[in-house]
C-alpha cells in the first residue's frame, strides 16, 4: 500500500543498508594497518587449523581485533549519547561536549595522569592501567549527577538550567584540568596531549572488556527510550499529555548519556563530532523518528569512526595522526555547514 | 463528565488558584475566559493532571489521580497554543506522534482529511504557515483519542488558547472543529482570549480573576456589563446580535470604573 509521508521502510532499508556497510568497514579495518599482514590469510590458515605465523596473529589478535571493536563502541556510544542528547534537549544541536559531561570526564583523566602518582601504592597497583579510564568515567557521571540535580527542581529538570549549568560546569572543570596541566611534569604532558586528541591506539582486551560493560547497557537502554523521545518533540507537557512517563524518560536518557559518554571519553579521549554529524546526516535521509534514528546512528557512528581511523593510521603510516584531528577536520566544516543551512529556522 | 471541586494550587509561595469549582459537560463547549495572570492556564493544567492540586478532580467519574498516564492519554487530549518542532518532522509523523503506542496510517489519514488537510502528508511541518500547523496539531489530538465518544464515555479535548495567534479566517475554521467535535458527544474545555469567539462557540463560559471564579453559567448570564468591568478591571458594555450572542467591543470601554 502506498503510504504518503510514511518513511519508517526507507529507515528500515537505510538500517540494513548502514549494517553491511559496517561489516564492510570492519573487514577494511582488520586488514588496513602500518604493518602489511595479509589478514586473509592468516584466518584462511587458522580455519584450515595450521599454527599461525606467530608476528601476524599477534598483531591481528592483540592489535587490530580489539582496537576495531573499541572503535565499533565508542563510535556507537558517541552517535547515540549525541541523538539521546537532542531528543532530550529537543535541539538538533545538542551534544555531551556541550553540557560539560565530556569535560568532566576529561578532568578525571587528566587528574588520574597526574596525580595519579601521588595515589598509595596498593591503590595505584590495584587500579594499574585501569586508573584513568575508571577516573574518567567518574568524572563524567559526577558531571551528570551535579548537573542533574542543579537543574531538577520539585521533580521536574529544566532544559534550559542543565544547559546553562553544563557551560559553567564545563568552565570550571577547563579551569581545575588546567591547573593539572600546569603542575605536570614534562612525560605527563605528552601523555596528556594525546589523550586529549583522542585515539584508539591504546586499545587493549582489557579495556574493550571494559568498554563494552558499560556502553552495552546503555546502549540497550536507548532502544527502550525511542518513543519516549519522540513524545518529547512536542515538549515535556505535549509528552505527558499523550501519555509519556517524562520524568522516567529524561532520568532513563541522562544516565545513558552519561555511561555512554563517560566510557568513551575514557579508553579514547577526546573524539569530537561524531554525536553531532551522525544524527544529522540520519535525519536528512530517513527523518527524525527516533525509532530508527538510535539503532542507525549506533550504526553509522561506529562505520563513520572505524573510517577515520583507518585514516588516522594510513595517512602518515608508520606514525598514528590522533584520531580527534580526523573527526574534527572533517566535522567541523560539517557542523558550520549545519549551522548555515538552519540560519533562517534557528533564532539564536 | 469533568468535574472539579475545591481547586487549589501553590506554586512556590503563591496561591494561584483559590478553591475553584468547575464542571464541562459532554456536548458541549465549556470555556473559561478571564485577564491575564487570573489563572486560566494553570486550571487547565490541574484540569488535565499535569501539576498538583488540592481538591478533587474526577473524569467521566473517575478519579483523575487515579488514571494511569497512558490510560488518561486515551480519554482526552490537549491542543496547546502553538508548537513548534525542532526536528524535521513531515505532518503525518507529527500527526503519529499522538499515537505513541498504537500507531495507524489510517487513523492518522482520516484526521488529517478531518481538518481539511488531506494531501499535506509530505509536507515538512516546520515549513507549514501557523494556521497550517495549528490544523495539523489539532489532527493530532484528534486522532489521540480516536472520536468524540465510545463506550467507556466521552473523551475530552482540551484547548489552551486554541485561535490566539491566528488569523480570523483560521480562527473560525479551529473553533468550528471544536464545535463539531462536542455536537458529535465529546466534550471540549477551552482557555479562551477572545471574549467574541468564546461567545459564539460556548455552552458555558467560566469567569476568572485573581484565581477565583466570578461568574459561570450560559454565555448571556457571565458576559455581563458588571461581571466583565469587575473581571478586565475596565467598564465594558456587552452588545447583543441576534439571536442573543453577546459581544465586546473594546470601542465601547469606558475611561475608569
Amino acid at each position: 500500500m502506498d503510504r504518503p509521508g510514511d518513511r519508517s521502510n526507507r529507515a528500515r532499508v537505510l538500517g540494513l543498508c548502514l549494517a553491511v556497510l559496517l561489516a564492510l568497514v570492519v573487514v577494511f579495518s582488520l586488514t588496513t594497518g602500518a604493518s602489511g599482514i595479509d589478514t586473509a590469510e592468516i584466518i584462511a590458515g587458522w580455519l584450515r587449523g595450521e599454527p599461525m605465523a606467530s608476528r601476524d596473529a599477534v598483531i591481528l589478535w592483540h592489535i587490530r581485533v580489539p582496537r576495531t571493536l573499541t572503535g565499533i563502541a565508542v563510535g556507537a556510544s558517541l552517535a547515540v549519547s549525541g541523538a539521546l542528547m537532542q531528543g532530550l534537549f529537543r535541539n538538533p544541536l545538542a551534544d555531551p561536549g556541550i553540557i560539560g559531561v565530556s569535560a568532566g570526564a576529561g578532568l578525571g583523566a587528566i587528574g588520574a595522569i597526574v596525580l595519579g602518582g601521588m595515589l598509595p601504592v596498593l591503590l595505584r597497583d590495584a587500579a594499574s592501567i585501569y586508573l584513568v579510564p575508571i577516573a574518567a568515567f567518574f568524572g563524567a557521571w559526577l558531571s551528570m549527577l551535579l548537573l542533574y540535580r542543579i537543574a531538577t527542581r520539585q521533580g521536574r529538570t529544566s532544559v534550559a538550567m542543565m544547559l546553562l549549568a553544563g557551560i559553567a560546569l564545563a568552565a570550571l572543570a577547563g579551569a581545575f584540568s588546567g591547573m593539572m596541566i600546569f603542575i605536570a611534569d614534562d612525560a605527563q604532558l605528552r601523555d596528556l596531549t594525546f589523550w586529549g586528541l583522542g585515539s584508539l591506539g591504546g586499545a587493549t582486551w582489557p579495556k574493550v572488556a571494559t568498554a563494552y560493560v558499560i556502553m552495552t547497557p546503555a546502549l540497550v537502554c536507548a532502544l527502550f527510550l525511542t518513543r519516549g523521545l519522540n513524545g518529547l518533540a512536542l515538549g515535556e507537557a505535549g509528552a505527558f499529555h499523550i501519555g509519556i512517563p517524562v520524568q522516567r524518560v529524561k532520568i532513563l536518557a541522562i544516565l545513558c548519556v552519561g555511561a555512554a559518554t563517560g566510557a568513551a571519553v575514557a579508553v579514547s579521549g577526546g573524539i569530537g563530532f561524531v554525536g553531532i554529524v551522525v544524527p544529522h546526516l540520519l535525519r536528512l535521509i530517513s527523518g527524525p523518528d527516533h525509532r530508527f534514528l538510535i539503532p542507525n546512528a549506533a550504526l553509522l557512528g561506529a562505520s563513520l569512526l572505524l573510517v577515520a581511523d583507518v585514516i588516522s593510521r594510513v595517512i602518515m603510516a608508520p606514525a598514528e595522526l590522533p584520531i580527534g584531528i580526523i573527526t574534527a577536520v572533517l566535522g567541523g566544516p560539517f557542523f558550520l555547514w549545519i549551522l548555515l543551512r538552519q540560519r533562517g529556522v534557528l533564532d539564536m | 463528565m469533568i468535574k472539579a471541586r475545591n481547586i487549589t494550587v501553590h506554586l512556590g509561595k503563591r496561591q494561584i488558584l483559590k478553591e475553584i469549582g468547575f464542571i464541562a459537560r459532554p456536548g458541549q463547549v465549556s470555556s473559561v475566559v478571564g485577564p491575564n495572570g487570573s489563572g486560566k492556564t494553570t486550571l487547565l493544567r490541574a484540569l488535565t493532571g499535569e501539576i498538583e492540586c488540592n481538591g478533587e478532580i474526577t473524569v467521566n467519574g473517575r478519579v483523575l489521580r487515579q488514571i494511569p498516564h497512558w490510560q488518561l492519554a486515551g480519554m482526552r487530549a490537549v491542543l496547546p497554543q502553538s508548537t513548534a518542532l525542532a526536528f524535521p518532522f513531515n505532518v503525518i509523523e507529527v500527526i503519529h506522534l499522538g499515537l505513541p503506542a498504537r500507531r495507524s496510517y489510517p487513523l492518522a489519514l482520516e484526521a488529517l482529511s478531518r481538518v481539511g488537510l488531506a494531501g499535506y502528508e509530505q509536507r515538512p511541518y516546520q515549513e507549514l504557515s501557523g494556521g497550517e500547523k495549528q490544523r495539523v496539531q489539532l489532527a493530532r489530538v484528534l486522532a489521540q483519542i480516536s472520536g468524540p465518544t465510545d463506550q467507556t464515555g466521552p473523551r475530552w479535548l482540551f484547548l489552551d488558547e486554541p485561535v490566539s495567534a491566528l488569523d480570523i479566517g483560521h480562527q473560525l475554521q479551529i473553533m468550528r472543529l471544536a464545535r463539531e467535535f462536542a455536537n458529535a458527544g465529546g466534550g471540549v474545555v477551552a482557555i479562551m482570549h477572545d471574549l467574541n469567539l468564546t461567545a459564539m462557540f460556548s455552552d458555558q463560559i467560566t469567569l476568572l480573576k485573581d484565581g477565583a471564579v466570578l461568574g459561570s453559567g450560559r454565555p448571556e448570564d457571565t458576559l455581563t456589563d458588571s461581571l466583565l468591568s469587575r473581571a478586565y478591571d475596565c467598564p465594558l458594555r456587552v452588545g447583543f446580535t441576534p439571536p442573543q450572542v453577546p459581544f465586546v467591543l473594546p470601542q465601547s470601554a469606558g475611561k475608569s470604573l
